[in-house]
C-alpha cells in the first residue's frame, strides 16, 4: 500500500516537475538548489558552497547555492517548504533552526522535513577573556557562587541555540547569570574581548585567530578534543553536559520520492568521504561525521525536545501566538481619516491652503499613535529590568508626535509655503502605476520578459519616440543584465511561475 | 624600522613571487578596482553584497591574489558609490548619502566634473591616510576600539543623530521629523532582547526589519527619478550642458585641512567594530560644517561638503581592517565576508597572521596603496564618461536605473519582498522630497536607530542602572560631544543674527 502511494507520488511529481523527460528519467534531470539561510560568506554558506564544488565530481548536474537570508532562518525554511517535494531543493539545515521553527506559528514544523544526513558537528563551548580574572571554568563557577546573577554571558540573539545552551549550563551547574544578546556571534566575541561581557557561548572554532585574547573555558563533549587537548570538559567539573553539539546537515521537504532521496543520500555520502571535503572540514575546525536519516532525525528530535524545555525555562512561550494589538490597520485608517477631515475643515474655515507638508505631518502623527497603540500590547519587561520591548518604540513615537505637532502648528498658522509651480504629477502617477505593474509581473512572467516590457513602456511613457534607439538600448541592457547578474554573479532572478 | 623592510617586501611581492607571475598581482588589483567601482555604481550592490557574490571566484586563486582582489573591490566600492551619488543623486553605498548632499547640488549647477574630481581626490587621499594609519597605528587603535561597549555605542549613536541639527540648518523641523520617521521604521522586526516580533504584521519577511539597502535605493534612486520627472519641462530632450572640468588645485589645497581631518575621523570610526563608513562620513560632514568658515555654503555644492565625507569613507576602509588584522574580528559587514572567504583559503585573520605570514599582510598593505593609485587613474579617466552618461536623455536613463535598482534590491536577499520595499520607499521619498522634507536624516536615523536601541538595552541589562551612560568615561565624552553638536549650530546662528542686527546700527 505504502509502496503504491509512493510510486503514485513519484509518477505525479515527475509529471509535474516541468522538465520531465522520459528519455532521462533518472534523477537528477536538472540542477539541484541548495537553500542557505545566511548571506554568502556565512559559515553554513561556505559549507554548502564547498559541498557544491565537491559534488561536481559525483553528479552530472550542478548544485547551485541560493541564499535566502532573513527571519532567523524562517524564510529559507519557508522557501523549501513551499517548493515541490521533488528532491531538487536541498536545505542546509543547522541546529539553529530548532528554536525559531518551534516558537513561531508559521504553518509548518520540524515534521515537514526529511533529514537526509548530518555532515558536521561541533561541540558547544564557553569562551572567556584570557586576561580576565574570570577565565577558567573554576573561576566562573566560584565567581558565580559569590556574585549570583552578576556575571554577564553573551552570544548571538535571544532564544537561540547558544542562549538555550547558557540556560542549560546554568541549570546543570546550579549557577545563575545574565544573558546579554548581541546581533551575532562576531559582536558577542568582541564584547568578551573588550571585557564588556564575561562569558561567550559558542563553539571551539570561534577562537581561531583570537588565541591571544580568548580562552576556551570548557567544552560540552564527552572527552577532550584532539585539537584542544588543554581545554577541560564540563564533565571534569561534575557538570553533566557530555553531548551538546551544534550540527549542520541537509534536509528536503517530506514527501520527496524515494529514488531522489536515495540518490541525494548517496551523493552526500560520496562527498563526505572526499578528501577535498575532509580537508575543508578540518580547516574550519569542526568534526566531519555522516549521520544517516535515522540517526539524524533522532538527534533533531532529541535536541528539539531539549530546546523546548530550556525555551520554557528562559521564559519563551511555545506554540502560542504572542498577544498583539487588535485591528491595527483599522485603527490607523480611522485616525488618518479623522485627522485629515479635521484639517480640511479647519483649512476651509480659516481660509488656508492645505499643503503637502501638513498632510505628511498629520500622517506622521497618525503613525506615531499607531506605533504607540501597538506597543501597548508588547510583553512587559522581565523581572528585574525596567526597560522592555515597548520602551524605545514609545520614546521614538513620542518624539515623532512632538515633531509632527510642531510642524502642524507652524504650517497651519503661517501658511508660509511658497506656491510651487505644479509639475507633471500625472506623469509621475502613470510611472508609479507602471512600476507597480512591473514588480507584480516579475514573479509571474519572469524577470527578463517583465524587464523588457518595463524598459520599452517606461521610455514610451516618458514621451521618447525614437524606436530604433529604444529597442537597441533595451537589447543592450538585457544582455548586460543577463551576463552580469544571472551568469556571472549567479543572482537567482525569478523565472516566472506562469509558464 | 623593520616595518619599512616588511613594506618593501610587500611591494616586491606585488611584482610577483616564486609561484605568482609578475603581471598577475597588478592585473588582479586593476580588476578588483574595476569590479569595486562597478559594485559601488550599481544601486543596490553594496560592498558586502558585491564581495559576497565574488567569493566563489576566489576559490581557485592563490591566497595572496584572493586577499588583494577582495581588498581592491572593498577599497574602490566606496568611491563607486559616490559617483552615482554625485551624478544622479543615487548613492550606490550608504556612506555616499553624505556625499550626495553637496555633490549633487554642484552637479545641478552644471559642474559634475568638479564634484566628481573633488570626491575622487578626497577619497584616494583618505584611502592613503587610512592605510598609513592601519600600518603604523593599528595596535593602539585596536585597543581604543575594544573600549567601545554598549554604553559608548549608545552614546555614539546619539551623537550621530545630533548631526542632523547641523546638517540641515534651513529646515530643522522637517529634518527632525524625517529623523523620527527613520527611528520609528527601525523598531520594526524582532526585538533583540526578547525576540518579540514588533510591528511585523505576522510576516517573517519583516522579522529582521526593513532591508536597509532596498529602502535606501527606493528613497534616493526611485525618489529622485519621480521628482525629476515631475519637474522636468521637456523630458524627452533634456540635454543639459554639463562641464567635466576637474576642480582647480588651488581650491583643493585650500581645503586640505578638512580632508586630512576627515580622513582621521574616518580611520578611527572605521576601526570601531560595528560603527562603519556611513557614520564616519556623516560625522566628518558635521564636523567640516562646524569648523568651516562658510557653513552657509553647505548643501549648495560646497567643496568641503563633498570632500569631508568622501575622505572619511575612503579612510574608514583602512580603519575597518584594523580589528580584522589585529584581533581577528570583523569591523563591518564587508570585512565579515572577507573573513569567511579567507578561511576558505586556510588564512585565519588575526594577530598570528603578522607573525606567520608577514609577506601576505604587507602585500595587502602595499596593494591598498597601489589600489588607491589605480583608482585615481581610473577615476580621472572615467570622469568624462560619467559626465557623458548623465547627459544622456533622461527618458532612456530613468527606466534603466529603475530596473537596475530592482535587481539590486532583489540581490540583497534574493527576495521579491525587498523589491516591494524599494518601491514603497521610492514613493515615500518622492512625497517627502517634493514637500521639502530632507531624506538624508531618515537614512542616518535608519542606520543609528537599531544601534541606539540595542546598545541602550544591552547596557541597562548589563549594569542594571541608568547612570552607566555617565559613569563610563568614553560614553560620557561622546554624550558631551553630542550636546555640543546639538547646541553649536543654534549658538552660532544666534551670534550671526546678532551680528547682522548690529551691522545696520554701525552703518548709521
Amino acid at each position: 500500500m505504502i509502496n503504491q502511494t509512493k510510486i503514485l507520488i513519484l509518477i505525479l511529481s515527475l509529471f509535474f516537475s516541468g522538465n520531465y523527460n522520459p528519455a532521462r528519467a533518472a534523477f537528477p534531470s536538472k540542477p539541484i538548489k541548495i537553500i542557505v539561510h545566511t548571506k554568502p560568506g556565512g559559515a553554513i554558506d561556505l559549507m554548502a558552497r564547498q559541498l557544491a564544488q565537491v559534488a561536481t565530481k559525483y553528479c552530472d548536474q550542478p548544485l547551485v547555492v541560493i541564499n535566502k537570508p532573513g527571519g532567523s532562518g524562517l524564510l529559507a525554511l519557508a522557501n523549501t517548504y513551499n517548493s515541490k517535494a521533488d528532491g531538487f531543493t536541498l536545505l542546509a539545515f543547522p541546529a539553529a533552526f530548532l528554536a525559531p521553527i518551534q516558537t513561531t506559528d508559521i504553518g509548518f514544523d520540524l515534521n515537514d522535513f526529511y533529514y537526509l544526513a548530518c555532515l558536521t558537528i561541533s561541540p558547544e563551548a564557553i569562551l572567556t577573556n584570557k586576561h580576565s580574572e574570570i577565565s577558567s571554568l573554576q573561576q566562573i563557577l566560584d565567581n558565580a557562587k559569590n556574585n549570583p546573577g552578576g556575571q554577564k554571558w553573551c552570544g548571538p540573539g535571544s532564544g537561540t541555540l547558544d542562549h538555550l545552551m547558557a540556560v542549560k549550563i546554568w541549570d546543570k551547574a546550579n549557577i545563575f547569570a545574565k544573558w546579554i544578546p548581541y546581533a551575532g556571534g562576531g559582536p558577542a566575541v568582541v564584547a568578551v574581548m573588550g571585557r564588556h561581557s564575561d562569558v561567550y557561548v559558542g563553539n571551539p572554532e570561534d577562537i581561531l585567530g583570537r588565541e591571544e585574547n580568548l580562552n576556551i573555558a570548557a567544552v560540552a563533549s564527552r572527552d577532550r578534543l584532539p585539537a584542544f587537548p588543554n581545554t577541560p570538559t564540563f564533565s571534569e567539573f561534575g557538570i553533566d553536559l557530555t553531548n551538546e553539539v551544534m550540527w549542520r546537515g541537509f534536509a528536503v521537504k517530506k514527501g520527496t520520492p524515494q529514488p531522489a532521496i536515495d540518490y541525494l543520500e548517496n551523493l552526500l555520502w560520496q562527498c563526505s568521504q572526499d578528501s577535498l571535503w575532509q580537508n575543508f572540514v578540518k580547516r574550519i575546525m569542526v568534526q566531519p561525521v555522516f549521520y544517516r536519516n535515522e540517526t539524524f532525525t533522532e538527534m533533531v528530535q532529541r535536541d528539539a525536545e531539549s530546546s523546548r524545555v530550556y525555551l520554557d525555562m528562559a521564559g519563551f512561550k511555545i506554540g502560542s501566538t504572542p498577544e498583539s494589538a487588535p485591528k491595527p490597520v483599522l485603527v490607523f485608517a480611522i485616525i488618518l481619516v479623522l485627522f485629515l477631515t479635521g484639517i480640511v475643515v479647519y483649512g476651509k474655515k480659516a481660509g488656508k491652503k492645505i499643503t503637502g507638508t501638513i498632510v505628511i505631518a498629520a500622517t506622521g502623527l497618525g503613525l506615531a499613535i499607531l506605533f504607540y497603540y501597538m506597543s501597548l500590547y508588547f510583553p512587559a519587561p522581565r523581572v528585574g529590568t525596567f526597560v522592555g520591548a515597548s520602551t524605545v518604540p514609545q520614546v521614538w513615537a513620542l518624539f515623532m508626535a512632538t515633531m509632527a505637532i510642531i510642524l502642524l502648528r507652524k504650517y497651519l498658522k503661517e501658511n508660509q509655503e511658497p506656491n510651487r509651480t505644479s509639475g507633471q504629477v500625472k506623469l509621475v502617477v502613470k510611472l508609479i502605476l507602471l512600476i507597480t505593474v512591473y514588480t507584480l509581473c516579475i514573479p509571474l512572467i519572469g524577470f527578463f520578459p517583465a524587464t523588457i516590457f518595463m524598459l520599452l513602456t517606461g521610455m514610451f511613457v516618458m514621451q521618447y519616440r525614437k524606436y530604433t534607439a529604444m529597442i537597441s538600448v533595451t537589447a543592450a541592457v538585457m544582455i548586460f543584465m543577463f551576463v552580469v547578474f544571472y551568469k556571472i554573479l549567479l543572482v537567482p532572478l525569478p523565472m516566472g511561475n506562469l509558464f | 624600522m623593520e616595518i619599512f623592510t616588511y613594506l618593501l617586501d610587500g611591494f616586491s611581492a606585488l611584482l610577483g613571487t616564486d609561484t605568482i607571475p609578475w603581471w598577475q598581482p597588478s592585473v588582479v588589483i586593476m580588476s578588483g578596482i574595476m569590479i569595486g567601482i562597478f559594485v559601488g555604481v550599481m544601486p543596490g550592490l553594496s560592498a558586502s553584497t558585491g564581495l559576497a557574490l565574488m567569493v566563489p571566484f576566489t576559490f581557485g586563486m592563490p591566497p595572496m591574489l584572493a586577499i588583494i582582489l577582495l581588498a581592491s573591490i572593498y577599497l574602490s566600492s566606496a568611491y563607486g558609490g559616490t559617483i552615482t551619488a554625485i551624478a544622479i543623486n543615487t548613492p550606490g553605498t550608504p556612506a555616499a548619502v553624505a556625499v550626495a548632499m553637496d555633490g549633487y547640488a554642484l552637479t545641478k549647477k552644471g559642474q559634475p566634473g568638479r564634484a566628481l574630481g573633488a570626491s575622487l581626490l578626497a577619497n584616494t587621499t583618505g584611502g592613503m591616510t587610512g592605510t598609513l594609519i592601519l600600518i603604523f597605528l593599528s595596535f593602539p587603535l585596536a585597543r581604543v576600539a575594544l573600549q567601545f561597549g554598549p554604553p559608548a555605542f549608545f552614546s555614539l549613536a546619539i551623537f550621530g543623530l545630533t548631526i542632523v541639527a547641523s546638517m540641515e540648518s534651513k529646515n530643522r523641523g522637517k529634518a527632525f521629523f524625517t529623523t523620527a520617521l527613520g527611528l520609528l521604521f527601525m523598531t520594526v522586526g524582532l526585538d533583540i532582547i526578547n525576540a518579540h516580533p514588533r510591528f511585523t504584521f505576522g510576516t517573517p519577511h519583516l522579522f529582521d526589519g526593513f532591508s536597509f539597502i532596498p529602502a535606501l535605493i527606493g528613497l534616493f534612486a526611485l525618489g529622485e527619478i519621480l521628482l525629476n520627472i515631475e519637474n522636468l519641462k521637456e523630458i524627452k530632450s533634456s540635454l543639459e550642458s554639463f562641464s567635466s572640468k576637474m576642480p582647480a588645485w588651488r581650491d583643493m589645497l585650500k581645503i586640505k585641512k578638512t580632508i586630512f581631518k576627515s580622513a582621521g575621523i574616518g580611520a578611527v570610526v572605521g576601526a570601531v567594530p560595528g560603527a562603519g563608513a556611513t557614520i564616519a562620513a556623516f560625522i566628518a560632514y558635521g564636523e567640516a560644517k562646524r569648523a568651516s568658515k562658510k557653513p552657509e555654503k553647505f548643501g549648495q555644492g560646497s567643496l568641503e561638503g563633498i570632500t569631508a565625507p568622501s575622505a572619511a569613507a575612503g579612510a574608514s576602509e583602512g580603519g575597518a581592517l584594523v580589528p580584522l588584522l589585529t584581533l581577528g574580528i570583523p569591523g563591518s559587514a564587508a570585512t565579515a565576508v572577507m573573513i569567511g572567504a579567507l578561511t576558505l583559503h586556510n588564512i585565519t585573520p588575526g594577530p598570528e597572521l603578522f607573525k606567520n605570514n608577514t609577506t601576505l599582510v604587507y602585500a595587502l598593505f602595499a596593494s591598498l596603496f597601489v589600489g588607491n593609485l589605480f583608482m585615481l587613474l581610473v577615476g580621472v579617466l572615467g570622469n568624462k564618461l560619467w559626465v557623458k552618461l548623465i547627459a544622456a536623455p533622461k527618458a532612456i536613463l530613468f527606466p534603466i536605473i529603475i530596473t537596475i535598482a530592482f535587481v539590486g534590491s532583489y540581490a540583497v536577499k534574493n527576495s521579491m519582498f525587498d523589491v516591494y520595499v524599494c518601491l514603497a520607499f521610492g514613493i515615500l521619498g518622492w512625497l517627502l522630497r517634493r514637500n521639502g522634507f530632507p531624506t538624508a536624516p531618515l537614512v542616518l536615523a535608519m542606520i543609528l536607530g537599531k544601534m541606539a536601541e540595542t546598545n541602550f538595552r544591552q547596557a541597562l541589562l548589563s549594569e542594571g542602572t541608568w547612570t552607566v551612560f555617565f559613569t563610563n568615561p568614553l560614553s560620557l565624552l561622546l554624550l558631551i560631544i553630542a550636546v555640543i553638536s546639538l547646541v553649536w549650530p543654534l549658538i552660532s546662528e544666534y551670534r550671526k543674527k546678532k551680528r547682522v542686527e548690529k551691522t545696520p546700527n554701525d552703518a548709521k
